[in-house]
């Protein structure tokens, strides 16, 4: 399961990159959830893009 | 004796705390003790001279990792425990708080604020901003302050400066560039960025030396190289930061007060530095040098986790940046020179939104962009096929500090 915290995001645009069937940015940058509950073949890519998130802004439960 | 873990990191800000969970996704099942000076439990720094410093924010909400997910990774995380001596050959960090022994070592201590020097400020009146504590105490000045003074015109300085404003301060910026820096982006948003602290109502003296800060009742006063001298209740010093190297002066390891590591973060066999302390490996031979950014602290503990599971290197990592200054969103991607040429790809320099390319002999090393993040996003393929393809000595040399 993943969450976002959009007061935290920065727009850096990392989630997208990383995995873009689960993130998108709105018009001021800040991260849209697309997919809250993947499936398991997108568990390396939301760990990626929650990793690689400059403000630590997605949380990943497994 | 002391303790035991497969690995020990010293340093639990970004790029220790990094290092540790990576170690955990990679499937490290060994032992890890992570170390932190500080006896928060790990925090994210950026937030400190942002919202943390403008009160918006508070401290629980910086937290990296709090101690029951620390738990949960078996992560062995203290608090408190800051080291202060490295015996390489038997293999031992000595720390505030007893010994540890180590299979591998992940040196994260991190950097200091760069204090304003003794003979210039003989009362330490200055105050500066790194740590979470360094920034409760700023916010309380402020908070009672009708004038700051900001020493420094890098970012960090022009963060305060616009914090300090937006709480209602009077504010002078005073620095000796004569440019207003964004980090990796340095002097090239110079003109927007004195534009937007003069649309805020803060004062730039960019030529200025500081010749001393002294007591005048219970103000301060800066004596300016021009002869003018500023009074606030608030003198804040922003003069970049110190690599925090002093612990390892007898280890042997400091090659001219640097932690020189190769592009997989090792400097010798099962020795590690990440973030702020480290100076890395850069793609031009012989140079070495200390990345002081987020996500570069983030890749590199990222890096070394992967190194020490598989030994196997990481492809390495460009430089990414952001800042925020009176609600406008600065990010820069890639590497840029003095030289730069800059083509604006969206929206006007002369506005608040646009996103810059800047080339080198016509080779895009890097991307900026105010505002406008999705064009920024969209913008970055252009810098990493650059980055991956052209091996140019343009492209390699541009990163060096001319």
């Amino acid at each position: 399961m993943i969450s976002v915290n959009t007061d935290a995001c920065v727009g850096a645009g990392q989630c997208v990159l990383a995995a873009e069937s689960l993130f998108d940015q709105d018009d001021d940058g800040i991260v849209i959830l697309l997919d809250a509950q993947p499936d398991a073949g997108h568990a390396v890519a939301a760990r990626r893009a929650a990793a690689l998130c400059p403000a630590r802004a997605i949380s990943i439960v497994d | 004796m002391g303790s035991y873990a497969d690995v020990v990191i010293v340093g639990a800000a970004a790029a220790g705390c990094s290092t540790a969970e990576s170690l955990r996704h990679e499937g490290f099942t060994g032992t890890i003790a992570l170390l932190g000076e500080e006896p928060h439990a790990p925090y994210n720094r950026p937030p400190l001279s942002k919202q943390v410093l403008a009160g918006d924010w508070s401290a629980s909400q910086i937290e990296i990792l709090p101690p029951t997910e620390l738990a949960r990774l078996g992560i062995d995380w203290r608090g408190g425990t800051a080291a202060v001596a490295l015996d390489r050959a038997a293999r031992i960090v000595s720390t505030t708080n007893g010994d540890y022994s180590f299979g591998t070592l992940v040196i994260a201590t991190g950097s200091r604020a760069r204090p304003l020097d003794t003979q210039i400020d003989r009362e330490r009146l200055t105050l500066t901003l790194r740590s979470r504590d360094d920034a409760e105490r700023l916010h309380d000045a402020l908070s009672v302050a009708s004038t700051a003074v900001v020493l420094g015109s890098g970012v960090l300085g022009s963060e305060i400066a616009a914090a300090a404003r937006t709480m209602g301060c009077e504010v002078t910026l005073v620095g000796r560039s004569g440019s207003v820096t964004l980090g990796t982006a340095r002097e090239l948003l110079s003109r927007q960025l004195q534009r937007a602290h003069g649309s805020a109502g803060v004062a730039l003296r960019l030529t200025e030396g500081v010749e001393s800060v002294s007591r005048i009742r219970s103000r301060s006063s800066v004596a300016l190289a021009s002869g003018d001298s500023l009074t606030a209740d608030v003198v804040v010093a922003a003069l970049g930061s110190l690599p925090n190297t002093e612990w390892l002066q007898s280890s042997g390891l400091l090659v001219r007060d640097e932690l020189r590591c190769d592009s997989n973060g090792m400097m010798e066999m099962g020795v590690y530095a990440v973030g702020d302390v480290a100076a890395w490996q850069a793609s031009a031979p012989g140079v070495f040098r200390r990345n002081e950014h987020q996500l570069s602290a983030i890749q590199q503990g990222q890096a070394v986790a992967h190194h020490i599971v598989s030994g196997q290197s990481s492809p390495p990592a460009i430089p990414y940046f952001w800042s925020e200054l009176y609600g406008v969103r600065y990010q820069a991607y890639g590497v840029f020179a003095r030289e730069s040429v800059l083509t604006v790809v969206h929206g006007s320099l002369s506005t608040t939104d646009y996103v810059f390319v800047a080339s080198v002999a016509g080779v895009a090393t890097g991307v900026v962009a105010s505002n406008m993040s999705r064009e920024f996003r969209l913008s970055r393929p252009l810098i990493d096929q650059a980055h991956q393809s052209d091996s140019s000595p343009q492209a390699v040399t541009v990163g060096v500090h001319s």
